[in-house]
């Protein structure tokens, strides 16, 4: 036996969220992806620099012995070296979103399977509180987990010295993690929503990722006209998106909901891939979608009815 | 022990003109009902009658289409955090947390119902259930009885003034039916707890309860003490007679 003292049922609700997805194994299987992947992309990202950095060496090389006297420089000397974790955005965007879905959506589902919904909800915490609790919780394991990313990734390029980093670059490189807590935890909030708001498990688990197919693929493309492959891509988002009546009327309408487009846009500036000022508005943006998710499962629950559980 | 008195000495549970209905189906129509505290009460209806749905009402799930439940003197619906911290309850087939040990689970429900010395207040209870040395077991394992007691602990270990059983001898042996009314009359007589039963099984409610009503359709029909039920029907043998003169009355 552990504890005898009073706990908040806030405090109380945490950490039953974080010790569950311990025990299921979830937290060190997400641990173990991220982690793995950070270094992926670490190791793709360092091999490419330094195999276009040999290329250019042997290239002024040859043109220097064929008597070539006016040699471009590097291309890579502008380029900070955070270009290096490019492919973490593709891994975020699209693992990590589904992933998100997954932990959102079994944390009320596994409490309804178990039975106990009726037994919490007769508590004095109240449903509010309870969704809070699962929320918080979801919240720390992801920022948990994303701590661990940058952990791994500063360290590796504490160890490869041909990827130093400034302590801006630093920096920025925590900027980018946070904005993809952001967005994740928009994700996590949908798989909850869903998994109070639909009695049907396997329709809880489709409808948050179709909702994600559409934020992330289906509007942009609407929006912009950049096929799917495109819009995956950080070199080709950059580029203008293509004109005309449909296009423009469609990017009015759609852009607020393309989620997708927003993360990559604002990884791209924190990795310092694409230039420009940052949009402060588009973080506010995902901040409040994520808010507005978890509140719409705060109010799903309010709905929820334990007796049609207990009749069916 | 005295029965825990409800605030202003409201009875423990009182129930006024309470209607419920979803889908446009009507399943309770004008439930009246007062319940004085340290009663053992025996909700008694067939199934599809409306016990579970009225318990949820009680409990603070579900909220009523019209009417006024209050449970302790306070309000299900403007005072439900009140009534929440009065109250405990043990659902139909319940179950828990299979991978927790009995003390996890334990021990979660209490940190939210506000229990401060929860090793204390787990060792009590358990040992008051005659279930101590199962705390380091995990649930998984346990057969339907021994979750019952389980059910019954996480229910009291706040010391609640009303306990809400839904169908507890539901799937339970001969033996686990004694033991868990031995357990409802020691809580009620050693605990001063109300206790309000969701029943089918009309022998248990002879042996247990105090005061009945009937639930038919959705329609209370019947609400007495079991003594002056017994008076009122002296020609009948058992309750079971008696609760089918009722129910074949109303529906003819």
């Amino acid at each position: 036996m552990s504890s005898s003292r009073i706990a908040s049922p806030l405090r109380t609700l945490i950490a039953h969220e974080l010790r569950t997805l311990r025990r299921e194994g979830t937290f060190s299987t997400l641990l173990g992806i991220f982690s793995s992947v950070t270094l992926f992309s670490v190791f793709i990202g360092w091999s490419t620099r330094s195999t276009t950095i040999a290329i250019y060496a042997a290239t002024v090389t040859t043109l220097k012995a064929a008597g070539v006297s006016h040699i471009a420089p590097n291309p890579l000397l502008g380029v900070s070296t955070l270009s290096i974790f490019n492919n973490l955005i593709i891994y975020t965007l699209l693992v990590g979103a589904l992933l998100a879905i997954v932990i959102g959506h079994r944390s009320f589902v596994r409490d309804r399977k178990s039975g106990v919904v009726p037994l919490l909800l007769s508590r004095p915490a109240g449903r509010p509180l309870y969704i809070a609790g699962k929320l918080c919780g979801i919240s720390a394991a992801l920022l948990f987990i994303l701590f661990s990313m940058f952990v791994v990734s500063a360290l590796s390029t504490l160890l490869i010295p041909a990827l130093h980093l400034s302590g801006g670059e630093f920096l920025s490189l925590a900027a980018f993690y946070t904005v993809s807590f952001l967005y994740l935890a928009f994700f996590a909030a949908l798989g909850l929503l869903f998994g109070v708001y639909m009695s049907n498990e396997s329709l809880a688990l489709l409808a948050p990722v179709l909702v994600w197919i559409a934020v992330v693929f289906i509007l942009p493309e609407l929006s912009t006209g950049q096929n799917p492959v495109s819009l995956l891509n950080p070199v080709t988002l950059a580029h203008v998106p293509s004109s005309g009546t449909f296009f423009s009327s469609a990017r009015a309408i759609l852009s607020p909901f393309s989620f997708g487009q927003d993360y990559t846009a604002l990884a791209l500036h924190f990795l310092r891939i694409s230039p420009g000022a940052l949009d402060f508005g588009t973080i506010l943006k995902l901040l409040v979608a994520s808010t507005v998710a978890g509140a719409a499962s705060m109010f799903a629950l309010q709905k929820y009815s334990t007796t049609a559980d207990q009749i069916a | 022990m005295k029965p825990k008195q409800s605030e202003g000495d409201s009875p423990a549970i009182e129930v006024r003109g309470v209607t419920h209905a979803y889908n446009g189906h009507t399943v309770l129509h004008d439930l009246n009902l007062s319940i004085p505290a340290g009663e053992i009460f025996g909700f008694l209806g067939h199934n599809g009658a409306g016990k579970t749905t009225t318990m949820s009402i009680l409990t603070t799930l579900l909220r009523q289409t019209a009417g006024e439940v209050k449970i302790a003197g306070f309000d299900t619906l403007s005072q439900s955090i009140e009534v929440r911290k009065r109250i405990g309850y043990l659902p139909e087939n319940v179950t828990f947390y299979n991978d927790l040990t009995v003390y996890e689970n334990l021990a979660y429900f209490a940190r939210l119902s506000g229990v401060e010395e929860i090793d204390a207040k787990i060792d009590e209870t358990l040992a008051f259930l005659d279930f101590r040395g199962v705390e380091h077991k995990r649930l998984k394992t346990f057969s339907k009885g021994m979750r019952q007691r389980i059910g019954i602990a996480q229910a009291i270990l706040h010391d609640p003034a009303v306990l809400f059983l839904d169908e507890p001898t539901s799937g339970l042996d001969p033996m686990g039916i004694k033991n868990l009314r031995d357990i409802i009359l020691r809580l009620n007589r050693e605990r001063g707890m109300t206790i309000f039963m969701n029943t089918h099984l009309l022998s248990e409610v002879g042996k247990t309860c105090t005061s009945i009503g009937v639930l038919s359709m959705g329609k209370l029909i019947y609400t007495d003490t079991m003594e002056h039920t017994r008076r009122k029907y002296p020609d009948e043998a058992s309750l079971e007679e008696i609760y089918v003169r009722m129910e074949t009355a109303e529906t003819s």
